[in-house]
């Protein structure tokens, strides 16, 4: 069966947030209608944002690394947020594996978001419904666009090429074999929701700085005096 | 995760409900069968009036719980796999089981067929709260709800407050209680294990182990792992839904509260009223009172259900609290947790 996922390479992302912001741009303008702001250019501005970039330190220092992680929903095979839905809003596409909500059937009790392990779903108080990332399938099927133009916004904005899209359930695809030869991972394989999108790990760097170091010889201080 | 008051009134009111019609059965099958005397037919209508009157709150709340309540009954589609669609559909047949009875009980109509609608409730009422209860067993990410704990609790203090109620109503209706002591003896007994079974999971809450950590979540190569920023428009409903610092300032306190208002002032009321005969505890304002406080305890034991949980998502977003000493420091959750609490 077909599962269309994301696969994020850590090593390539940079933390610009432009997936995040591209995300926001076209889900606001797309068939999935506006998602909203309170006080977007407030003091505390709040909002629903499908696709979200965290930050973290790892490592004690000296031996330090900064880690910009992209999250947005896994799109599980085994996804926990299907099965509990009481209206069957939140469902999972057999044609080809994505995990979308119908906005007309959510009532907005929230129970979908606590069964996700990921925390990837977010309920918008305007439209009362939950909201959640949907691989672009307004965009990936579009007839309208041009063919390299059909994958999710966040694939295409990405500026470092971080994001691959594509099938891992065939062997062939682009995200298999990068998720194949770079070890992919999946987040919390604890949580046992097979979740469909990878990370690539973040390979350690080392640069030998003492090449770099400036020296001062003799004859340089004799001139600075 | 954060307290929401429509689901607190909603399951407390409805466990109350339960825990009213269970005793009004036990009267009846009782009666029935010769082994006590029956109660007056005031007292059962109050009864039934009061669980109809709880059942009512309880679906005036459960419509807050929805942001979109216009499509409320949409909710009863997924019955196969969705407890939220077994409780909703549950509540509906357990109310209107309690209307038929009062109406019946009103008319004096019926009574064999009366004692079956009755019977058929308290088991349907059962239903409802295990179906509440297995809303949160079900979420294995919450494992402060994963527990079996988590729906011998839902019933006990249902039964424990209900119990209370029964007896506050018996007392309303000026029947002499000294004749029917078994109803104390029962009310008492199941007041003293639901004590047990909610000191049991507190216990059992404190000493868990959460074998995810960021570590293991992340899978990146260090114990050391920090939270450094969290991306845009923060705070956002992840991080506001399951994760309550003011609450959880409040819960040793609350804990005291709860234990003392649910368990301990009904237990020691029945026992100087109707043990030791108090003088001071002739009048029946006392029962109203305790019970007051008791459905006020209630309360804060299903506030309390909440803000103690810890669902495993906050390992993403830095909130993830860390029980047990064997876990790897989590750093992210102890340095972000300070940062939040001193912007405040």
């Amino acid at each position: 069966m077909k599962q269309l996922a994301l696969a994020i390479d850590l090593n390539k992302c940079v933390g610009c947030h432009a997936c995040a912001v591209n995300c926001k741009s076209w889900n606001n303008s797309g068939e999935f209608g506006p998602l909203h702001d309170e006080a977007p250019y407030g003091k505390e501005p709040h909002g629903i944002w499908l696709n979200r970039v965290q930050t973290y330190e790892v490592g004690i220092y000296p031996d330090v690394d900064v880690i910009h992680m992209p999250k947005s929903c896994m799109h599980c095979i085994d996804a926990p947020c299907v099965s509990v839905c009481p209206t069957g809003a939140s469902h999972k596409r057999l044609e080809d594996g994505i995990v979308l909500v119908e906005y007309d059937d959510c009532i907005g009790c929230k129970y979908c978001s606590w069964a996700c392990p990921y925390g990837c779903r977010e309920l918008d108080f305007h439209d009362g419904v939950m909201k959640k990332c949907s691989l672009c399938v307004d965009r990936i099927y579009n007839e309208e666009l041009q063919l390299e133009e059909r994958k999710p916004a966040c694939v295409i904005t990405c500026p470092s090429n971080a994001r691959i899209f594509g099938d891992i359930n065939d062997p062939k695809s682009a995200i298999s074999t990068k998720i194949r030869s770079q070890s992919g991972y999946q987040l919390m394989p604890e949580s046992t929701a097979k979740p469909a999108n990878h990370y690539l790990p973040k390979k350690k760097v080392s640069i030998d700085l003492t090449n770099f170091i400036l020296t001062i010889d003799n004859k340089d201080l004799e001139l600075a005096k | 995760m954060r307290p929401v008051w429509s689901i607190i009134i909603l399951t407390i009111f409805a466990s109350i409900a339960e825990g009213v019609v269970i005793f009004l059965t036990t009267a009846e099958i009782t009666a029935t069968l010769g082994f006590a005397s029956p109660l007056p037919a005031d007292s059962r209508l109050i009864t039934a009036i009061v669980a109809l009157s709880f059942l009512l709150a309880a679906l005036l709340a459960s419509f807050f719980n929805l942001a979109n309540k216009s499509r409320g009954i949409k909710a009863i589609m997924r019955w196969k796999t969705s407890w939220i669609s077994r409780k909703v559909i549950l509540f509906p047949i357990f109310s209107a089981m309690i209307f038929f009875y009062t109406v019946m009980l009103y008319f004096e109509i019926g009574s064999t067929l009366r004692g079956a609608i009755i019977f058929a409730a308290s088991l349907t009422g059962l239903m409802l709260v295990i179906s509440s209860a297995m809303i949160y067993y079900s979420i294995k990410f919450v494992k402060e709800w994963a527990t079996l704990y988590t729906i011998l609790n839902f019933i006990a203090v249902g039964l424990a407050i209900g119990s209370f109620t029964f007896i506050a109503i018996l007392e309303f209706t000026n029947l002499s209680l000294i004749e029917h002591m078994a109803i104390i003896d029962f009310g008492l007994a199941l007041i003293f294990i639901a004590l047990l079974i909610k000191t049991g999971s507190l216990i059992r809450n404190d000493s868990i182990y959460s074998s995810i950590t960021s570590k293991s979540a992340l899978q990146f190569e260090s114990d050391k792992i920090e939270l450094i920023d969290n991306g845009a428009a923060y705070p956002h409903y992840n991080t506001v839904e399951y994760f309550h610092i003011s609450g959880k300032r409040k819960i040793p306190i609350g804990r005291i509260a709860m234990i003392v208002l649910t368990f301990l002032l009904p237990i020691i009321g029945l026992l100087i009223k109707y043990y030791f005969k108090a003088q001071f505890a002739i009048e029946p304002s006392l029962i109203f009172s305790i019970l007051l406080l008791m459905i006020i305890g209630g309360l804060i034991e299903r506030w309390l259900f909440f803000v103690d949980s810890n669902h495993v998502q906050n390992i993403f977003y830095g909130n993830y609290q860390v029980k047990n000493k064997i876990n790897p420091i989590l750093t992210a959750g102890r340095d972000y947790r300070k940062m939040v609490i001193n912007s405040k």
